[in-house]
């Protein structure tokens, strides 16, 4: 595709493509481009570029027309049909520019070889600006695939990866505990909720009560205890007077009662003597 | 309940140990009750005339009658209202009618003076088939084990 400056537009020439085995492929006709945005500042790459190609494009012209009039004046002077000295140009017209097309691949690339284009790029060129100007970035994120993205992370891989040991290392905990509301997020737990869940019964039959028993050292329990104060108040939390008056009250019901059932025994038993020594044949004891 | 208490609660006549036992309480309270007596009265001699007390004459046959009719006058009372003296209420006995009813206060005073003057009567329910003591063959009363565990109990509260 060949380019043409015109005034102050670029006007693109559809030229023929070689598609191999003699065949002459035509592009469709493109728009022209709009004009690029003025710059005042032009790199050097780009003036260069611009001026060869400007060159060589004059040239493939001027030298596709030259041959053309030459094939038309042999034509009309060799007196062969119009039709075939327009043929005939076209072809040498389209070879002309395939041969300008690699001189000019020719010469960007021995350009490009000589340049440090990154070099000139970081130099002259505003990167910033332009992005800030030229990049739309929400465009971009839009039509990025989050979810592709994600499933070809090897997540495993890249925990695998991290040393979680440096990490904590490096992390004040007790600047954190200290930022931690901890009265806020009592109050927001349903102890009660939580206790209903808990069962007590599996928790009690997993608890060995007898090591634990073991592990208890009583004798500095009881060094702890004040055991005098400990006994007065139980005294004084106990009714003594009336507990000693039950007791008594017991013992001396259960003693009255020991006295009346003997009694009633030994009234029986000299009666059966009695009645013995009387050769009754049975004590009468309904009263009358 | 025992099988000698199931028996208790009905109406047999009690033998001659527990009434025995019930007479020596209850001679015990008499004495105890006019020793006492006897030191109020002392006392309040001594405090009428401090100055000519001297202490009571000792008269056994004075002392003798006056403790004999507190006596009588003990089992009267107690017979002729609730048919048992505190003797009688320790050991679960109780003096009733041929009836069943408490005695009348002629019945507990003729009883009462029985038991004082002839004491020895009450050994005969030892050989009566019945349980009977002089007196009571005399004024057909009959002395009943009346009792229970919760009797007992009371007797102590």
């Amino acid at each position: 595709m060949g380019e043409q400056a015109t005034a102050g537009a670029r006007v693109v020439v559809p030229m023929p493509i070689r598609a191999g085995a003699g065949r002459t492929m035509w592009p469709r006709p493109v728009q022209p481009e709009p004009p690029p945005p003025d710059r005042t500042a032009r790199s050097p790459f780009r003036i260069l570029s611009d001026l060869a190609a400007t060159t060589v494009r004059a040239a493939g012209a001027a030298a596709g027309e030259v041959a053309g009039a030459v094939l038309d004046g042999v034509g009309r002077v060799a007196g062969a049909g119009g039709r075939f000295a327009a043929d005939t140009g076209r072809g040498v017209q389209q070879a002309v520019a395939a041969a300008a097309g690699d001189l000019v691949r020719g010469v960007v690339h021995r350009v490009l070889a000589e340049l440090d284009l990154t070099a000139i790029v970081r130099e002259h060129v505003d990167l910033n600006s332009l992005i800030r100007s030229e990049v739309d970035v929400d465009a971009i994120a839009d039509r990025v695939d989050l979810e592709r993205i994600t499933t070809r992370v090897d997540v495993d891989a890249i925990a695998d990866r991290i040393d979680l040991e440096r990490i904590v290392a490096r992390i004040d905990v007790d600047a954190i505990a200290d930022r931690i509301d901890l009265q806020r997020i009592v109050a927001r737990v349903d102890v009660d909720a939580i206790a209903d869940r808990i069962d007590l019964q599996r928790i009690l039959a997993r608890i060995d009560v007898d090591a634990v028993a073991a592990r208890i050292d009583l004798d500095a329990v009881v060094a702890r205890l004040d055991l005098v104060a400990l006994a007065n108040s139980v005294i004084d939390g106990i009714d003594l007077p009336a507990l000693v008056r039950e007791s008594t009250g017991s013992l001396g019901a259960e003693a009255v009662r020991g006295v009346r059932v003997h009694g009633m025994r030994a009234d029986d038993a000299v009666a059966g003597a009695v009645g013995r020594l009387l050769r009754r044949r049975r004590p009468e004891e309904d009263g009358g | 309940m025992t099988r000698a208490e199931t028996a208790a609660t009905g109406t047999r006549p009690a033998g001659i140990v527990t009434r025995v036992l019930a007479g020596i309480a209850d001679a015990a309270v008499i004495v105890v009750i006019a020793a006492v007596g006897y030191l109020v009265w002392t006392v309040a001699r001594l405090a009428a005339q401090p100055r000519t007390f001297s202490w009571p004459p000792t008269n056994v046959w004075l002392s003798t009658s006056a403790l004999s009719v507190f006596a009588i006058l003990y089992f009267t009372v107690f017979w002729s209202t609730s048919g048992r003296t505190p003797g009688a209420a320790l050991l679960g006995t109780r003096v009733l009618s041929r009836r069943r009813h408490v005695l009348s206060a002629p019945a507990a005073l003729l009883r009462a003076i029985g038991c004082v003057v002839l004491p020895i009567g009450l050994l005969w329910c030892a050989l009566d088939g019945r349980r009977r003591s002089l007196q009571d063959l005399v004024l057909r009363s009959t002395v009943v084990y009346d009792w229970s565990y919760r009797d007992a109990e009371a007797l102590q509260d």
